[in-house]
């Protein structure tokens, strides 16, 4: 029954975190009186998240994917609802630890390649404790907090 | 046709954890209750270990040591995360949808046999792809027989149909102290009349049945013989939320008369937590102005995660309270005040009644306030200002909130 009161409830106290976007652009002299009313608000989730249910967030450990842009620090955005592809960013899961690569298929083999010279291929069994955990969909840096 | 089917998350707390730690997929799991005091769930490995639900954790720490189990404390915010997750899932690929608890939904399906069965496999793919928790499918023609259909499903690849010949054909193997909503009691009073499993059941005449037993087993030899068809919305299953609200017959911007206002809500709803054996992960106190004036934006709601869940008011209110100071706007004409509850598990789940150092008389307490609030009417007793002593819980084994904190999130290696 208080499904739809949460959820209301919910993105009332997320609008207090969002920025508000004006209609005009800002200018020296009398400002517009149409800007004292907020058309629309802009949340930088909607750009980066898709598909809220499969969507996870991680934090990068590490230079070896530089050469793609991802640096350490960044946070990934993760939608596991995508379908994996040949040449993707994906994050896996190896021998228990989960890593950021790019995914190679070749003569149905799988890779995963680093954007760094100095990191070899893994190659990737069949076996349970190899798999692809995630699809990087998007990325985020903060250049200060 | 119509079936309904039974969505089940497969040791829930443990996959939960396993999705962010791939190190442990086939490595023995538990999780313990929310003070750490016995086993909640429990990974097929440890269950392979003959290690019983429920168990205290001192009696197996050493087993569990020598075995190298892996040891979590309760993460109710992720496993409230992952679980809305899989609802939502669940919620894009079928309809009607009834949420059933933390890891069962319960939803219709129809078509035929074949039909029925490739559906379920999709739907699982869907969940376990998207989400990441196995799940365990299982359907029939009533809610019963789903649930026993999911039972079965977990050691056929996750996907489970009992219908007709292939539902008689199980009957023998299936004991009525296994089935949905044959408590204890009338399992054992069943078995001095020499009825053991379902098919012993089905065997005697409806009216026979009538004669020894209440409605209610009534009800459920109509659904176990597939006469019956319940609709899955609209019966009181597991609830979502638990609020309590009241827009204010005048706007007020009196910090005293909010606090007030908010005790009152959170109170009432603290009792109705409590009614339903539930304990919440989320509190949202809600505390807004006019949807309709000049300060339409302001106020809101403001989000509190329980690390804790509970039912207890004197938390609750304690934590209410300084939300509500410390959201307070000077001049802001508040308007609407009131609490939601959501996230709610069951109470046994999270409060280790035996075990419990803290507040050892909390649950207590409660339910004595309860109890005479209801025979002498509502406020008779009512909290004080501060709660004393430390509420805090033994979480000594605690996994990260990797999907609901950013400082939580998990690191991967480039």
């Amino acid at each position: 029954m208080n499904e739809t009161v949460v959820r209301e409830v919910a993105r009332i106290g997320g609008g207090n975190k969002s920025v508000p976007f004006y209609n005009s652009s800002p200018s020296a002299g009398f400002p517009s009186p149409g800007d004292d009313s907020v058309d629309q608000i802009l949340d930088i989730h909607d750009l980066l998240v898709k598909n809220p249910a499969s969507t996870f967030f991680v934090r990068v450990a590490g230079d070896s994917m530089e050469g793609r842009g991802i640096f350490s620090g960044d946070v990934l955005v993760i939608d596991r609802s995508i379908e994996v592809k040949n040449g993707q960013i994906v994050v896996a899961a190896v021998y228990g630890e989960m890593v950021v690569k790019e995914l190679c298929v070749r003569d149905g083999r799988c890779y995963l390649l680093s954007a760094n010279e100095s990191y070899e291929p893994i190659l990737v069994n069949d076996k349970d404790d190899c798999y692809i955990w995630g699809v990087v969909v998007g990325s985020v840096r903060q250049f200060e907090s | 046709m119509k079936h309904v089917a039974l969505l089940d998350c497969n040791n829930f707390f443990v996959s939960c954890e396993r999705l962010f730690r791939p190190d442990l997929g086939n490595k023995p799991v538990v999780v313990l209750s929310g003070n750490d005091g016995c086993v909640v769930a429990r990974s097929n490995e440890v269950k392979d270990m003959g290690i019983p639900m429920g168990i205290p954790h001192f009696k197996v720490r050493d087993e569990f040591k020598d075995a190298g189990v892996t040891v979590f404390s309760s993460n109710f915010s992720l496993y409230h995360d992952i679980s809305k997750r899989v609802m939502r899932v669940l919620r894009e690929e079928v309809d009607e949808v009834k949420q059933y608890s933390i890891d069962e939904a319960f939803f219709s399906l129809i078509g035929v046999r074949g039909e029925i069965e490739t559906e379920l496999r999709r739907i699982k793919n869907a969940v376990e792809t998207k989400v990441g928790i196995p799940v365990t499918l299982g359907a029939g023609r009533s809610k019963t027989i789903a649930k026993v259909a999911s039972k079965i499903g977990k050691n056929r690849e996750g996907v489970c149909l009992l219908e007709g010949k292939n539902w008689i054909d199980v009957q023998q193997t299936v004991e009525l102290s296994s089935v949905w909503g044959i408590g204890p009691k009338i399992s054992q009073r069943m078995m001095r009349d020499g009825l053991v499993t379902v098919a012993d059941f089905l065997a005697l005449p409806r009216r026979k049945i009538c004669d020894l037993y209440s409605i209610n087993e009534v009800r459920k030899y109509d659904e176990l013989t597939e006469n019956a068809m319940e609709e899955i919305k609209g019966e009181s299953g597991s609830q979502q939320s638990i609020m309590s609200t009241h827009s204010l017959s005048k706007a007020t911007n009196d910090l005293n008369v909010l606090k007030n206002e908010v005790t009152h809500h959170v109170t009432s709803a603290a009792r109705d937590l409590r009614k339903k054996r539930f304990v919440a992960t989320h509190m949202y106190i809600i505390m807004r102005p006019s949807r309709y004036g000049d300060w339409r934006l302001r106020g809101g709601s403001i989000d509190i995660t329980l690390e804790n869940p509970t039912d207890d008011s004197r938390v609750l209110l304690k934590m209410a309270k300084e939300a509500v100071s410390s959201a307070f706007e000077e001049k802001v004409p508040y308007k609407k005040v009131g609490v939601v509850f959501s996230g709610l598990f069951p109470a046994r789940l999270v409060q280790d009644t035996l075990f419990a150092p803290h507040n050892p008389k909390g649950g207590e307490l409660m339910k004595l306030l309860d109890r005479v609030n209801n025979k002498l009417g509502r406020g008779a007793i009512t909290i004080g200002e501060e709660i004393h002593g430390s509420t805090s819980v033994k979480k000594n084994h605690l996994s990260p909130a990797y999907t609901t904190k950013w400082t939580d999130i998990r690191t991967v290696k480039t």
